[in-house]
């Protein structure tokens, strides 16, 4: 199993980003903003899927409304055995969208399963 | 995308032949009762038919254990149930629930009337008697004592004072459970004449049967009937007998013979079957929801338990054995006892008795068994008697029945339409015709849901105490652990916050955009840009031929160290024949000849219009890049090594953006990567384009640009999110619809002009590690050579059965994501089938690969070419025969295979479990997962339990 990003920790609390309400349609000229220990702590729920072709796999969490968020951070590894499930992750935005394909990057803190999936 | 090199040469198989059709047959048994509670109809309300008599007994002055009555059912409105002319003192019958409880006050025997009347007054009527016998009263433990046709009759007395009457020696039975039957030989002294048997349960229990034995032949078998709810804290009783002789004279009392009570429920229904020998006789009791209760399946989800049992057991001759529904309500329908004489364990003769307890009615049942006895398990058995319970749930589970044909192979879909199995019994019967049987679990959605499906003939061998037989038992071929991915994406996201590169203006500019894709002539030079765990490497590279065909150009880039004779690379060095051989497939002058404009036929454009302002302009849509170079720098592979072959990566269709260090490795330009070394491995003293690694490399073509075109027609033009598994899949499809265009094996593995499957012992392409790896999860995505092959196998089984071409065109053309992009494409081409079930026919489709008369939806192997058609332009895809492929470990450990292989062997064909494997290993999300019972003859049972997201299909192969 891929398990994407560990021990980013430390070097994604000095990137920032801003919580956009489309990631995928993030103004690209917004400049990145407070740290992420000052963001506020933020919950989406959605499908897990990873995307991209190999070996440029992100695992993205994909709203009802078509927001995509890519999970970053180790608390984002359990998460790649839960593709296709309907989970609810509660984090920080860490790094604005760099455009389609590129989701604003949600640094996971904690996640629960949405109910049954199927 | 990843390769392996295949270690060793091929070897083969023969191929297996078989025959025709299939069959689906599907036969349940379920039965179903009315409700008794709110009865809906208007029809006049009656006790069901039922054996026994209504009969009851308590001792005065002592709480009983509360009775359900019987129920009636039908009439209108609510029934209501009562005694007339009146309960007996101190007893009360719940006028709604039927339950008789209280504590006795009166001795005395009350006959009465039993009624269940409606909202309008109609009424049923039984007859039930109650006695309320006196403090610790032999009739608490033991309802009635037989000698042959003849009761005994209860005198509230002790025994009388011997006065010279015969004596008696017992023998028998030494355990006895509730609502048993106990056997007591009692032999008089020799010449005694005998009138009468008198049986007590020694000075704590009041009361003895007196038995006329008159004319009867001695010695006397004696039948002590155990009550139903005789009190479990009785732990033993001492049974003294007494002869009268005929003058009427006492004798004295036999030495106790105590009989030890075995722990039982007490239930609503109880059946109990006892016998007189050492042998082993078994109690089956089908409850109305089909559940079979025996002792290869002591707990039935109605909640019927098998709660004691008996064995051959010379020690401790005379058996038990008991069913209660003491776990929950026994479900209304039908119920079927059978008595299984499974070993005689060395008695010539076995005598049994059943006694059925069905809501306070009791009746009996007898026979008689000799011979050996015959084993047997699930299904076996003399019937002795059929009852009805009509109160309590619909029935839930059911038993499935499937009967093979006797020739050919035949597909049995458990639960096509969804339908849950609850530890559902699964008969298939083959006859007498020898034929394989496999079973497959399809998991339809990503759920943790996994089925459970176990031998039942396993069960009963355990239960035994017997060896499971080997086809229960085998062990499949272990197989090795699949390698963690590279960790490029780490490196990728670290560099994404980490790495400092020069900086500019914040924001892509429409000035950037406008110098973004100047046109490439060959000669022309360029830095490059890759990530490597230690960050940012630079290639430099040289443009060694530039095609053009109309509006569309292509640029072939070759790192300059992977170049020329002598390059400094790792190598082999690429030199200008084989560019311009690459050059020549991927773009020539001219309509419909060469990879370009197959794949975009089919896929769609690369690139176009689109509204953002921070990716390459629209108008790049017409200048591929490609560059040649050593990915990940480690040269040309050793067998059984893993290689990234090509790859395709979306940054670079951004635009630089300082905000965004990542977009900084972007070229800004259309462009996928070709691994150089790969690419110029000769298979010979020379280089030809036709060898396998280059051959391989003209495939990949097809499917990086796939992959290029994903990016556009998903993320950006429709906004969608692209996901790796169906990105990967269109890309192998890719490989698979151009390979006889571009005469090359392609992912099939089969020679590029041959229609038909190939021949046996095939090691190329991706089928061999789908064989070895069939449970792997399609939807997800690990990065592992396994995903590659898996997703393949799915996309060639849906190329070849919905459409081709225009499917894939379908599933990528599309604002529909994931499954809904499949099942959308399966809808807008008419076909009325979901992806869930196109994952369960899939995987019959794999195991009846080898037969080319196989119908759809299960035909992957037609034994000839499968066409569509788009744009004027045919795609072809070859037969595939999954028996035809074999894996090798490779002779060295693989960075992609896990280096686990000891005592690996080959895998031919695909991967089975054993059923005992596939309950071990299902782990979730699967998708289908393969067990197989082996070559079997007569009839093949197992249990099922599946939700309905998990679908059991049977496979019977001749």
């Amino acid at each position: 199993m891929r398990h994407g990003v560990t021990g980013a920790g430390a070097v994604l609390a000095l990137a920032a980003g801003v919580l956009l309400a489309c990631a995928s349609d993030a103004d690209q000229s917004a400049a990145p903003e407070a740290p992420a220990e000052a963001q506020e702590m933020v919950a989406v729920t959605g499908r897990v899927v990873a995307t991209g072709s190999d070996p440029f796999v992100i695992l993205v969490i994909v709203t009802g409304a078509n927001e995509q968020y890519e999970l970053v951070g180790e608390q984002a590894d359990p998460l790649w055995d839960l593709q296709q499930r309907q989970v609810t992750v509660r984090g920080r935005i860490v790094q604005q969208a760099l455009g389609p394909g590129f989701p604003a990057q949600l640094e996971v803190d904690s996640h629960v399963l949405a109910g049954r999936d199927g | 995308m990843q390769e392996a090199e295949p270690p060793f040469p091929r070897r083969h198989l023969t191929p297996w032949a078989f025959a025709t059709a299939f069959l689906a047959a599907l036969t349940t048994l379920a039965l179903i009762g009315c409700p008794t509670a709110t009865p809906t109809t208007t029809s006049v309300p009656a006790f069901p038919d039922a054996t026994g008599k209504l009969s009851f007994s308590f001792p005065v002055d002592e709480e009983i254990t509360p009775v359900d009555l019987p129920y009636a059912t039908g009439g209108s409105g609510k029934l209501t149930y009562s005694l007339h002319p009146d309960a007996p003192p101190g007893l009360t019958l719940n006028a709604d629930t039927r339950e008789l409880s209280g504590a006795p006050e009166v001795e005395g025997r009350y006959e009465l009337t039993y009624r269940a009347s409606d909202a309008n007054g109609r009424s049923d009527e039984l007859p039930i008697t109650i006695v309320i016998d006196p403090p610790n009263s032999i009739r608490s433990i033991v309802a009635a004592v037989t000698v042959g046709d003849t009761a005994g009759a209860v005198k509230f007395a002790g025994l009388p004072e011997p006065g010279g009457g015969p004596s008696v020696e017992v023998s028998g039975t030494r355990v006895f459970v509730a609502g048993g039957t106990v056997f007591l030989d009692v032999a008089p002294e020799p010449g005694a004449a005998v009138d009468k048997l008198l049986v007590s349960l020694g000075a704590e229990t009041l009361g003895y049967y007196e038995v006329d034995v008159t004319g009867a032949a001695a010695p006397y078998r004696l039948l002590g009937q155990i009550r139903f709810d005789v009190d479990p804290a009785v732990e033993s009783v001492c049974v003294a007998i007494a002869a009268v002789g005929a003058g009427g004279a006492v004798g004295p009392a036999a030495e106790c013979h105590t009989v030890v009570q075995g722990p039982v429920e007490f239930g609503d229904v109880q059946i109990t079957v006892s016998w007189d020998s050492v042998a082993d006789l078994d109690l089956h009791v089908v409850d109305a929801t089909g559940e079979e209760i025996y002792y290869g399946r002591r707990v039935a989800r109605s909640g019927g338990v098998l709660d004691f049992q008996s064995h051959c057991d010379p020690p401790r001759p005379f058996g038990n054995e008991h069913v209660a529904w003491s776990q929950g309500t026994p479900p209304r329908g039908g119920y079927v006892v059978r008595v299984n004489h499974w070993e005689n364990c060395g008695a010539a003769q076995t005598n049994y008795v059943v006694n059925v307890y069905n809501y306070g009615r009791v009746s009996t049942f007898s026979g008689t068994f000799s011979g050996a006895g015959g084993h047997g398990g699930f299904g076996d058995g003399t019937e002795v008697v059929r009852f009805e319970v009509s109160d309590g749930p619909a029935p839930r589970s059911r038993s499935i029945s499937a009967r093979y044909r006797g020739s050919g192979d035949q597909v049995f879909a458990l639960n096509g339409a969804g339908e849950n199995l609850d530890d559902t019994v699964v008969t298939v019967d083959l006859g007498d015709a020898s034929a394989e049987v496999h079973v497959i679990a399809t998991n339809t959605t990503s759920s943790e849901r996994s089925p459970e499906v176990r031998s039942l003939s396993r069960l009963e061998a355990e239960a035994k105490g017997l060896q499971p037989s080997a086809q229960d038992d085998f062990e499949p071929a272990p197989r090795p652990a699949l390698s963690e991915p590279a960790a490029r994406l780490q490196w990728i996201t670290e560099f994404n916050h980490s790495v400092q590169l020069s900086r500019r203006a914040s924001g892509a500019s429409a000035q950037a955009q406008a110098q973004a894709q100047t046109a490439v002539a060959e000669g022309d030079r360029f830095t490059f840009r890759d990530l490597e765990d230690q960050g940012a490497v630079e290639i430099p590279a040289t443009a060694r031929r530039v095609v053009t065909d109309g509006p569309v150009t292509a640029a072939l880039w070759v790192a300059d160290n992977d170049w020329g004779p002598g390059c400094s690379g790792a190598g082999p060095c690429v030199n200008q024949q084989m560019v311009d051989a690459m050059a020549d497939r991927f773009l020539r002058p001219g309509s419909g000849n060469d990879i370009y404009e197959w794949v975009t036929a089919i896929f769609g454009a690369p690139w176009g219009p689109h509204p953002y302002s921070d990716v390459i302009p629209p108008a790049a849509a017409n200048d591929i890049n490609i560059l040649l170079y050593d990915i990940d720098r480690d040269g040309a592979p050793a067998p059984g090594e893993c290689r990234a072959v090509g790859y395709f990566w979306a940054v670079h269709n951004f635009l630089q953006d300082p905000d965004f260090p990542l977009s900084e490795i972007s070229s800004e330009r259309l462009i996928f990567f070709m691994d150089a070394p790969w690419f110029a491995i000769p298979q010979g003293p020379t280089w030809e384009v036709t060898d396998r690694h280059p051959s391989g490399a003209m495939s990949a073509l097809a499917q990086e640009l796939q992959h290029m075109i994903h990016f556009y027609q998903k993320p950006i033009l429709r906004r969608t999110a692209s996901e790796v598994w169906l990105n990967e899949m269109a890309g192998e499809l890719a490989e698979d619809f151009i390979a006889d265009k571009t005469m090359v094996p392609g992912p099939r593995g089969v020679a590029y002009d041959d229609p038909t499957a190939g021949s046996a012992g095939n090691r190329r392409g991706r089928l061999p590690i789908y064989n070895l790896f069939n449970d792997v999860q399609v939807t997800t995505w690990a990065g592992t050579i396994s995903n590659y092959a898996v997703n393949y196998a799915l996309g060639a089984y849906l190329a070849r059965t919905y459409g081709g071409a225009e499917l894939f065109a379908e599933i990528v053309q599309s604002d529909r994501v994931g499954v809904d992009a499949i099942n959308t494409a399966l809808h807008n081409l008419g076909h009325d089938v979901t992806f869930g079930q196109v994952l369960a026919d899939w995987a019959v489709a794999t195991l009846l690969s080898d037969n080319t008369a196989a119908p759809a939806p299960y035909r992957y192997n037609p034994g000839t070419w499968t066409s569509s058609h788009i744009d004027g332009d045919e795609f072809r895809l070859g037969s595939i025969n999954l028996y035809h492929y074999r894996w090798d470990p490779p002779e060295v450990v693989s960075d992609c295979i896990g280096p686990d292989l000891a005592g690996r062997s080959s895998q031919e064909g695909p991967y089975l479990h054993s059923l005992r494997t596939l309950s071990d290993r299902i782990q979730p999300p699967h998708s289908n997962t393969y067990a197989t019972l082996g070559r079997r003859t007569g009839t093949v049972r197992f249990l099922v339990s599946a939700e309905p997201d998990n679908r059991i299909t049977v496979v019977v192969k001749e």
